[in-house]
């Protein structure tokens, strides 16, 4: 990693009262006017995270590896000519070649279509749990953080509660209990593992709105006669929110790979869904004898979870110097 | 003065409680941190409150703009209760009485443009500048406080302090108040950008007739700019009137001690041999003293001073002054 | 007018000075750039002497003080030229360990945010007591006893009760205090305090004050006192250097610095001050801000902000040199003679 030192580094370790206000001071301009136009940093702090992410080629890596997953969810036909459903017996069991990449699978079906299609079910059930989660813990930290009292006592126990719960051990009692009533699929699947998911995101919002429902320019915009609404929406949580955004990116990783294990435990999506999950599961009496249809698919899982989790890594770096 | 006041406290109480436990709360105490505070504002006028940190200066101004509930009392803006305002009556106050905060950088979004956070006051009251002169009139605040008017696409961060101080200026003016609540608005500037400050905030009064309610703790500043002077003490005023009569003829013992600490930039001042120096520390606002809360630091306490608190009143020094023994002015 | 040739100092007590600075440039490695914090520093301190060095925040004063003590981070601070000559050595020459026992032994340092510089899980008394554990090899509780002792010294009632009060159930003033009880536990020569009263109230302020002139006046140290406070300057200082932009702009004996300033700095900071003591005329501020240390003007610093700035200004940097009609005093100001005399 770059060792980058940033000017809001450098303000901690000047003391306080000498503190050289890089940024504040624009060139000293007579008259109490600005920095001169042509110099400035157009300069939300998206556009800073950017610039520092930019210089990193951990960035790209992942930013890479995550836009080749996506588009093979989107448009596997664009990786691969193959349809991962024409399996022919014939086929069963082969191990990698020209014609067949990854080999193929028992069924004689064509090992690397089925993992280019796998990436689908994997990024939509990272994505769509990780929406509901964060949408969850973005209006319940939200309530609690700035309203406080009983609201927040509430809000607080059930998190505490819902907390205690493993996640795989719920996971696996609510998708058996589920299984009656509904299919399974990538909606169920995610709608569980969402359940689960939004505790430790609910915490960080809570927190991170307390902090910032302190500063003075909360207390202006309540002066001007600001509505707790526009409060909370223009004023806290776009000051609050990238902590979770970075949190969530790696979120994104987390679910996949849980999605894949409980797909593995056959509690998640079964046959005839593709899911790298269900292709590891499928693997695993074969190990020894047909190792490529464990290696591929384990492969491209693991590379998938860690471009999310060193994604939100580098977001951290850049949003939140402070961190570092 | 013969105007009617256009800000009125009477007996602000704000009494904060200490409690503990997480589940089940209870309370172990009250930190009195307003306890019992009168003063007028007349219109065009500055009024100073001074004290030291922990007197309640800051909480008086909170409870006055309502982002704190006030225990009791009252305070009327024009002759209508602030306290008990309700609904529409809260939004216009709003726009009545706004506020300018001491941390130039805590006190503006970071996140929206110098522009956006001038104008929000018209987002939440529509009526106050029409949506097709908003941009103008962002541009003629921006260049009334000393701002580039063009540099209303910035963000804040783009600014150095005493420019931000400017935008949080604008900002309360956008509304056109006749009150302005200025809690230390300078005293987290550098020295030599706090004159450009004072000067705008002198000039916008004269210009708008502004009243401002004016909260430090830097009587050079308060002696400069204020025409009445309040003096705090654990949560009470202790002496309160024009600038001239509390600087000049100081009738009570707190303020002489806090005039005689302040260091007087010139050398040839400083054997002036009639430096008074505190003993301790100021008394908890949990627990203050019997009688009268300056007792305990005071030199010239008596057995009266712990029986009877003394009440604010004149007692022949021309100014209200709340002490049993108050200095003896010299006669004017 | 006549220009002498720069001198660096202009009162000299004895052949070699307790404290010494000459020529000292520190900087800081930023993303940005290089910010140059201090660029050319020089003064010297005796015992029983009070300097005061003035400036405002990014003039570079506190960074000074840091450089002399050898606490700047490194990196990415760096001091790229320079002496700190502690009676005649140079301490940034000297290796880490010896400057160690410099560092508290020798030359002490109070900090501004007594609050953070005191470490919240011990206790007062172990915290004093940790300088002679450390650097006399004392017993607890003969370290103990020494730091009632010095909380004594420092004007805390009751020391022998609170040597065991942990810093938050201490007020602002008292912690102050503590942090002065360290710094002279072991007999400092020198005493660096860095805007020792500016979280402070103006009563404790003006105990703090005091507390510092007696424990001067009692053990003979040197005091660099940095403040941005032209009152406190006034109250206490023998002497003053002023700063702007990590450079020296002007320097002088107290007295002849507020009856008559040589800078148009320092002018201006004078003028846009009031008073508490009298009814001040409308305030006279100095324009603009102070600089970017990332872009410190070319030539003179202040000409961006000085109203008799002239095109010499803008492209050649004066050094500071002494005043042809007054010896005393040094400024750094082409147009001092003219301007001032």
């Amino acid at each position: 990693m770059t060792d980058t030192f940033d000017s809001a580094g450098l303000t901690e370790t000047a003391d306080p009262a000498d503190a050289m206000r890089v940024e504040a001071y624009g060139p000293g301009e007579p008259g109490g006017l600005g920095p001169d136009d042509d110099k400035v940093r157009n300069a939300s702090l998206w556009s800073d995270a950017w610039i520092q992410c930019r210089r990193r080629p951990l960035f790209w890596v992942c930013l890479f590896i995550i836009a080749v997953l996506v588009t093979a969810a989107v448009f596997p036909g664009l990786f691969t000519s193959k349809d991962p459903r024409e399996c022919s017996l014939r086929n069963s069991l082969l191990t990698p070649s020209s014609e067949h990449w990854f080999g193929t699978d028992l069924q004689g079906c064509d090992y690397y279509a089925r993992t280019v299609y796998g990436a689908r079910v994997s990024i939509s059930v990272g994505l769509l749990v990780t929406f509901i989660a964060t949408f969850v813990a973005i209006v319940g930290g939200s309530i609690a953080g700035f309203y406080g009292g009983i609201s927040d006592s509430i809000i607080g126990r059930i998190t505490d509660i819902w907390f205690a719960i493993p996640t795989v051990l719920g996971g696996i009692v609510l998708l058996t209990v589920l299984e009656d009533r509904f299919d399974r699929n990538v909606i169920t699947v995610s709608v569980v593992l969402a359940v689960f998911a939004w505790t430790t995101m609910l915490r960080l919002v809570r927190s991170s709105v307390l902090a910032v429902k302190e500063a003075d320019f909360v207390d202006a915009a309540r002066a001007l006669g600001a509505s707790n609404f526009r409060i909370i929406t223009r004023h806290i949580l776009p000051n609050a929110i990238t902590p979770v955004i970075v949190y969530a990116t790696i979120t994104v990783g987390v679910i996949i790979a849980a999605e894949a294990t409980f797909s593995f435990l056959g509690v998640g999506l079964r046959l005839p869904s593709i899911s790298w999950g269900l292709m590891i599961a499928g693997a695993d009496d074969r190990i020894r004898t047909f190792p490529h249809l464990l290696l591929f698919p384990g492969a491209v899982l693991s590379i998938t979870v860690f471009a999310f989790i060193l994604l939100g890594d580098v977001l951290r770096d850049a949003l939140d110097p402070k961190l570092r | 003065m013969s105007t009617e006041p256009i800000l009125k406290v009477r007996d602000l109480v704000k009494h904060f409680p200490i409690s503990r436990g997480i589940v089940f709360k209870r309370q172990i105490g009250t930190v009195k941190a307003v306890d019992g505070v009168d003063f007028d504002l007349a219109p065009g006028e500055t009024l100073g409150l001074v004290g030291e940190s922990g007197c309640g200066k800051s909480t008086t101004a909170r409870t006055i703009l309502r982002l704190e509930k006030a225990t009791s009392g009252v305070a009327e803006y024009k002759g209508r209760n602030i306290f008990t305002m309700k609904g529409k009556d809260v939004r216009l106050l709003r726009r009545e009485i706004q506020v300018i905060f001491q941390d130039p950088y805590a006190s503006l979004n970071p996140r929206m443009t110098v522009g956006d956070i001038i104008g929000e006051g018209w987002k939440i009251h529509p009526d106050v500048v029409p949506k097709a002169k908003r941009r103008a009139r962002i541009q003629e605040l921006l260049e009334l406080v000393g701002l580039n008017p063009d540099h209303s696409n910035r963000y804040p961060h783009q600014f150095s302090g005493g420019q931000r101080q400017r935008i949080g200026i604008a900002r309360a003016l956008a509304l056109d108040p006749s009150v302005i609540v200025a809690d230390e608005p300078v005293s987290a500037l550098d020295v030599s950008v706090q004159a450009q400050v004072v000067n705008l905030l002198d000039d916008l009064q004269k210009e708008l007739g502004l009243s401002y309610l004016f909260i430090a703790h830097d009587l050079s500043v308060v002696r400069h700019i204020c025409d009445r002077v309040a003096v705090m003490y654990l949560g009470k005023i202790v002496e309160i009137g024009t600038a001239s009569h509390v600087y000049d003829h100081t009738g009570h013992p707190y303020t002489r001690a806090l005039l005689s600490a302040v260091p007087v930039p010139d050398p040839a001042m400083r054997h002036r041999g009639e430096r008074i120096l505190l003993e301790g520390d100021v008394p908890s606002p949990a627990d203050p003293p019997s009688g009268c809360r300056f007792r305990t630091r005071c030199w010239k306490a008596e057995d009266q001073c712990a029986a009877e608190e003394p009440e604010l009143v004149d007692r022949g020094a021309a100014h209200p002054v709340a002490c049993h023994f108050p200095e003896v002015p010299a006669v004017f | 007018m006549t220009v002498t040739e720069p001198v660096p100092e202009t009162i000299a007590a004895s052949d070699v000075p307790l404290l010494e600075v000459v020529d000292l440039h520190v900087g800081f490695r930023t993303d940005a750039g290089t910010v140059n914090a201090v660029n050319g520093l020089n003064y010297k301190v005796d015992g029983g002497e009070t300097l005061a060095i003035l400036g405002e925040s990014g003039s570079g004063k506190s960074v000074n003080a840091q450089a002399v003590m050898g606490i700047i981070d490194s990196p990415p601070g760096f001091i790229p030229k320079g002496e700190v000559l502690y009676r005649g050595t140079d301490l940034l020459k000297l290796p880490d360990d010896e400057r160690r026992r410099i560092r508290g032994n020798e030359i002490a340092m109070v900090f501004q945010d007594a609050l953070t510089a005191l470490n919240p899980v011990f206790n007062v008394g172990w915290q004093i007591g940790e300088m002679f554990r450390q650097h006399k090899g004392m017993s607890k509780k003969k370290a103990t006893a020494k730091a009632v002792e010095l909380m004594d010294r420092v004007g805390i009632p009751g020391a022998a009760d609170r040597v065991h009060a942990y810093p938050h159930e201490l007020s602002g003033g008292m912690r102050q205090r503590i942090m002065i009880a360290m710094a002279i536990a072991l007999d400092p020569d020198v005493l660096i305090a860095d805007e020792p009263t500016t979280a402070l109230d103006v009563t404790v302020q003006a105990q703090i004050m005091d507390l510092l002139a007696e424990l001067q006046a009692d053990t003979g140290m040197g005091l660099i006192l940095i403040t941005h406070d032209l009152g406190v300057v006034a109250e206490v200082a023998d002497r003053v250097v002023v700063m702007y932009a990590g450079r020296e702009v002007e320097k002088a004996p107290i007295d002849e610095l507020f009856a008559a300033p040589r800078h148009p700095y320092t002018e201006g900071l004078m003028q846009s001050i009031p008073r508490p003591d009298q009814v001040t005329r409308r305030l006279d501020p100095i324009r603009g801000a102070p600089p970017d240390l990332l872009r410190i003007p070319p030539g003179c610093a202040f000409h961006p902000r000085c109203p008799y700035a002239k095109d010499r200004c803008r492209t050649e940097t004066p050094a500071l040199r002494t005043i042809s009609t007054d010896p005393l005093r040094s400024t750094a100001c082409h147009f001092a003679e003219e301007l001032y005399s």
